[in-house]
């Protein structure tokens, strides 16, 4: 684990950015393990050998899935990352949005700075149509789709920008509002999907996220 | 209007002062001295004044290295108050551009340092004429070493890719890194938190930085951002010497790997001098290895990491002199 930082992503653990190319991946992997192998020099009275093998199957496991292009590319949609720059553009469905719209630049190579930004936004926020909407969000305590699609019309956002922004799909984007868990993935991906809606939203990710999870867990046992 | 253009004040008095760069590394023999000579009198052929000053208060051997007769004046003479000015101790050299203030060969008891001398020395240091200052720090992990590397506008850890060597990296830049944060002003309500850390059995438990974090962050998120900023704008640089295989090459970046993961800096890896026992001949012949083996790969691996070093203080080059 990187200095502090609670969320990880498998990109962090290689100490790579999400725009990485396989071979980066790749070699990104090889360094580590060779820093982090039994007869490394560099650990040498610094870290302890438990230690070691934490951060070992942490290397392994970012490893495993960055390097499926497959597993990857849900990994990323999980977390609202773009895929890798240059990439070729596979389509998972229909309505996925065309790579062009993809924000470019710092931030897709620094999902670091993310947290402040939310933060930003967050201060940012104001009630446009819906002036109440700020004191509903704060008292709201189930945070069902319903309640996100009412915020969503109150800051303005259409269904396509929404869209736009998260990289999420219309499709799963409606089946959230509708709560309509059939539709949706699995709650590994489901919970990426809600953290960027919450993101563009301006709404706490915290008390939405858990509680949209629970009811998804207890609707669809299949997909926890 | 005047007609008369003037630099903004900031940079007038940031061009006045001389960048300084730190060697130090915490163990004796890995060639902090050979370092600082070689960059110093590359960096002086660039054309920029140099001055090249020898902290190894203990084992002071500078003048060697660089093939000085023992000098009338040094660092001594400063420190013992034989001289108001460090200006003063400042010696010429036979190399254009480079001067250099040697160290204590002579007084045995100058590593003994006041904080009142020593913060007059960084205070004079920053007012002498040169571009760049480049000081060799000398072995250990002494108050006075830490306070240079951290003053420094660029700290170089020098080591070989050898267990004892990178022990006392490891413990140099622990050192370096708690003093660092334990001096911050803004953190100075948790200074308890981080002064237990570099005790081995403190009463909280703390063992390494992450650790620290984790119990700032209890007490007071905004400091724990405060700690990650720190730590964040902390950029060692390494250079490793003596590197005889690919294996010894790689531990540098395995270095900057586990320091990234394990004190959340980056250790900036510069490069590493080749082993050639033929260049470390040079040695006992008592002249500058550059000027020795001026085609080695040794010196040309200096010339770029100078070159490299330069560009980060921000001093644009001009071409190499004779």
């Amino acid at each position: 684990m990187r200095l502090g930082d609670d969320h990880q992503t498998y990109y962090d653990t290689l100490e790579l950015t999400s725009d990485a190319s396989p071979q980066e991946i790749r070699s990104a992997y090889l360094r580590l393990k060779a820093a982090y192998g039994k007869d490394s020099l560099a650990l040498y009275s610094l870290v302890t050998s438990d230690d070691t093998e934490t951060t070992l199957k942490q290397i392994e496991e970012a490893y495993l899935i960055l390097s499926h292009p497959e597993k990857r590319r849900a990994y990323d949609q999980a977390q609202g990352l773009a895929p890798a720059l240059g990439a070729t553009v596979h389509s998972i469905s229909s309505d996925v949005h065309k790579v062009d719209s993809f924000p470019t630049g710092a931030s897709v190579a620094a999902p670091a700075p993310r947290v402040h930004e939310d933060l930003q936004a967050r201060a940012a926020a104001t009630p446009k149509h819906d002036d109440g909407i700020e004191a509903a969000i704060h008292e709201e305590k189930e945070w069902t789709g319903s309640f996100l699609r009412r915020v969503r019309e109150a800051r303005g956002v259409t269904m396509d920008e929404l869209s736009d922004h998260t990289r999420i799909t219309k499709h799963y984007l409606m089946a959230i509002e509708d709560q309509d868990f059939g539709k949706l993935p699995a709650a590994v991906y489901l919970r990426g999907f809600l953290i960027q809606i919450a993101k563009r939203l301006k709404v706490p990710q915290e008390p939405l996220v858990t509680l949209f999870i629970q009811r998804f867990r207890t609707m669809r046992p299949d997909r926890a | 209007m005047d007609g008369i253009q003037r630099a903004p004040l900031h940079l007038v008095t940031d061009q006045a002062k001389p960048k300084i760069w730190a060697i130090g590394g915490g163990k004796g023999g890995v060639g902090k001295s050979l370092i600082a000579s070689s960059l110093a009198y590359s960096v002086a052929r660039y054309g920029h004044k140099t001055v090249v000053i020898d902290l190894d208060l203990g084992g002071a051997n500078l003048h060697t290295v660089l093939g000085l007769e023992p000098p009338k004046k040094g660092i001594a003479d400063f420190i013992f108050d034989r001289s108001a000015s460090l200006a003063d101790c400042v010696q010429p050299t036979p190399y254009p551009n480079l001067e250099a203030i040697t160290g204590a060969h002579d007084d045995l008891k100058v590593t003994k340092i006041t904080q009142a001398k020593l913060d007059l020395l960084i205070s004079q240091i920053k007012t002498l004429n040169a571009e760049i200052v480049i000081i060799d720090l000398g072995a250990g992990t002494s108050s006075y070493t830490l306070d240079f590397f951290n003053i420094a506008d660029i700290g170089i850890l020098a080591g070989l890719p050898e267990p004892t060597s990178i022990e006392n990296a490891y413990r140099f830049i622990k050192a370096v890194y708690f003093d660092r944060l334990a001096r911050t002003p803004e953190l100075a309500a948790v200074k308890d938190l981080i002064e237990a850390t570099t005790v081995a059995h403190n009463p909280y438990g703390l063992h390494t930085p992450t650790d620290l974090l984790n119990e700032i962050a209890l007490r007071n998120r905004d400091l724990a951002l405060v700690m990650k900023k720190m730590v964040g704008d902390f950029k060692p640089k390494l250079l490793l010497n003596q590197a005889r295989s690919q294996a010894d090459i790689d531990v540098g970046y395995s270095m900057k790997a586990v320091c990234k993961k394990y004190f959340g800096f980056d250790l900036e890896y510069l490069g590493y001098l080749d082993y050639d026992s033929s260049v470390w001949q040079s040695v006992r012949r008592k002249r500058p290895i550059m000027v020795e083996f001026p085609n080695s790969k040794l010196s040309s691996t200096i010339e770029r990491v100078s070159n490299y070093l330069l560009k980060q203080s921000r001093i644009t080059g001009n071409a190499p002199g004779r």
